[in-house]
């Protein structure tokens, strides 16, 4: 040990020789692992959340059923347009649920922003797979119970409808991902008192989705009832192509940010 | 394997309304206005390679700040750190070989998650984890596996947390008041599993906290004659580093003086160079080179630094009872000390390391109020 002298001097070759550095490994753990963790920890209560939803749905056809019967989508109307704030809010958790974790066991942030970016991917086709097999099942249990399967506005998905379907909510689930991550690492980097005046810009990506994806394919919750998905819109490839882009923009900041994220101390305030 | 640990001129400012808080860059080209607004002001030591280190400061020494800035939980804004010669923020080679943890039972745990749970995190994570010592040392502590951490108790969730430092075998492991919190039983536990796993995996550990533990004082009396398991020291009080020394170096220089008052009161003006008052509100400081009394009551971050490592003396602690009078005193006693006390029936005799620590790093340093008096 060196003593409290002002300014210790700058360690020497000499003296950081000591260390051996030959014994055993270093660099941060790999991608896999901490994607595992990030993934995993996500899927586990979003998975949880959309086996209710999927039981609540089977909860409400069987009612309907017993009761009467209805030509109109209840996945649409009931259980499908909010799913986008699932993803959403994995994404704002992302980093006051793992950082402090993963960062405090010796994963750089730039590691643990791969990681998130994979959990994107996974939420994001998971979302869509999810919400695509809604529609599914439900207009296989209509078509059984001798129902019309219509979406507002009497369209209905028929050959690559639901395909169609999917690939936008994979768009859609993408961009409030994103939105959540950039709101929850700015929180992390700027703390809760400063973080406020960026959560309008991180919404952008979720903006960007809500605007140009067709909102009849993936409308917010009674857009039908609004008369949102009679308003006309770019064509779905282009609306894909642009959340897409918005993903990848937002992506890139929030990596880039992450670098900032400032843990929390013990005995101080967290 | 271990890191060497540089702190360069580190500067941490306090937060409004008291602590210490975050790490940031102050003015310092006016040192009292710096320190008025800073937890800690222009601190630089290091820590060889394979050392262990108590760093003891209270509450407010931005003991925990410093540390996070060595882990890389956040970047020092004034100042610099270094391990094994490296910036370590968002360093992919040194981030993975350090470990810190607190008594909150591992950093960053979601209080739902079992100890189980967490060694399978923590085992993904950490290349050098070793399972089997974790599970051994949980055995030792009494920690079952499927607990969750939200109903370990204090001392069983900070058994948990010197598990996973200890098994994490990360070349700078710093425990940060973890240890302190076991049990004293696990307390013992802990220093045996530290020194025994430090002569089998070399590592750089630093011991955090306002004092040394319990156990570890005691352990090391038998051990190695006082120090703990620690072989440096680092001491934080007054935003200022005190010392930065080996352990036995700064026993060495801790000394209780007991005795009738009077001849005590003569015997400490023989070896320190001047008189020393009646027991005091506040630590008399003396400066024996011109036997000076330094002019604050207490003793002052300055005095103390040149008590620990320089030719002064500072009075930790003086009582009294009826005619007898004990002091509690730092500095270097001149080699004829022993004899001059036996002539004048005063008894001088060593300092634990604890109560050393622990008073030198008192809180009350940096009121002015640090010396203890009672009649």
């Amino acid at each position: 040990m060196t003593g409290p002298a002002d300014g210790a001097p700058a360690p020497t070759a000499a003296m950081i020789g000591t260390a051996d550095r030959a014994n055993g490994p270093e660099g941060p753990p790999p991608l896999v692992n901490v994607a595992a963790i990030t993934t995993l920890g996500t899927m586990i209560w979003v998975g949880l959340l959309w086996l209710v939803v999927a039981a609540g749905f089977g909860i409400v056809v069987g009612i309907v059923a017993a009761v009467g019967s209805t030509d109109h989508s209840l996945w649409q109307h009931g259980f499908s347009g909010w799913q986008r704030f699932v993803p959403f809010a994995a994404g704002l958790s992302m980093t006051s649920a793992f950082a402090p974790m993963l960062v405090g066991n010796g994963v750089t942030r730039a590691r643990l922003a791969a990681g998130a970016t994979v959990t994107l991917v996974v939420v994001a086709l998971a979302g869509g797979l999810f919400v695509a097999l809604g529609y599914g099942a439900e207009s296989l249990v209509f078509h059984a119970l001798g129902w019309r399967h219509e979406l507002s506005g009497g369209r209905r998905l028929a050959g690559g409808g639901l395909v169609r379907v999917g690939v936008a909510h994979v768009a859609l689930f993408a961009c409030y991902y994103v939105s959540g991550w950039l709101i929850g690492v700015a929180r992390g980097v700027l703390g809760p008192d400063a973080f406020a005046p960026l959560v309008v810009p991180a919404l952008i990506p979720a903006a960007v989705a809500e605007i140009l994806l067709r909102p009849e394919v993936t409308g917010l919750p009674f857009a039908g009832h609004l008369g949102l998905d009679r308003l006309g819109g770019p064509s779905l490839s282009f609306g894909l192509l642009a959340s897409l882009a918005a993903v990848a923009v937002g992506a890139w900041v929030a990596h880039v940010a992450s670098r900032g994220l400032v843990l929390p101390v013990a005995g101080a305030a967290r | 394997m271990s890191y060497r640990v540089d702190v360069q001129r580190l500067t941490i400012r306090a937060r409004a309304g008291g602590g210490s808080g975050d790490v940031a860059g102050g003015s310092r080209d006016a040192d009292g206005a710096a320190r008025a607004s800073s937890a800690l002001v222009d601190v630089s030591f290091s820590v060889e390679p394979g050392r262990i280190c108590g760093l003891f400061g209270g509450e407010s020494s931005a003991r925990s700040q410093l540390l996070a800035c060595l882990a890389a939980y956040r970047r020092p804004r004034a100042g610099a750190v270094r391990v094994d010669g490296e910036d370590p923020y968002e360093n992919a080679r040194l981030m993975n070989g350090i470990c810190l943890v607190d008594g909150r039972g591992g950093i960053g745990v979601d209080e739902s998650t079992t100890v189980r749970e967490v060694l399978e995190i923590v085992a993904l994570l950490r290349p050098r984890w070793d399972q089997a010592f974790a599970a051994a040392l949980l055995d030792g502590f009494e920690v079952a596996a499927g607990a969750k951490v939200a109903r370990l108790a204090r001392g069983r969730r900070a058994a948990l947390a010197v598990t996973i430092a200890l098994a994490s075998r990360a070349p700078l492991t710093m425990i940060d008041e973890a240890h302190l919190d076991l049990e004293p039983t696990d307390q013992v536990t802990f220093h045996r599993a530290l020194r025994a796993d430090q002569q089998a995996h070399r590592r750089t550990v630093i011991l955090a906290g306002p004092t040394v533990g319990e156990a570890g004082d005691d352990d090391i009396q038998r051990a190695q004659d006082g120090g703990g398991p620690l072989d440096d020291v680092v001491l934080l009080g007054g935003g200022r580093l005190l010392a930065a020394m080996p352990a036995v170096g700064l026993r060495a220089r801790g000394h209780v003086v007991s005795g009738d008052a009077d001849a005590l009161a003569a015997f400490l003006a023989t070896v320190t160079g001047a008189d020393l008052p009646e027991p005091v509100t506040g630590a008399a400081v003396r400066e024996p080179a011109t036997g000076a009394e330094v002019p604050e009551a207490g003793a002052t971050p300055g005095a103390l630094g040149d008590a620990l490592t320089g030719g002064g003396f500072a009075v930790l602690a003086d009582r009294r009872l009826g005619r007898l009078r004990s002091v509690v005193l730092v500095g270097a006693l001149p080699r004829d000390a022993a004899a001059a006390a036996d002539r004048a029936r005063i008894t001088v005799g060593p300092v634990g390391l604890r109560e050393l620590v622990t008073r030198l790093t008192d809180e009350r340093s940096a009121l002015g109020d640090l010396a203890e008096s009672s009649r």
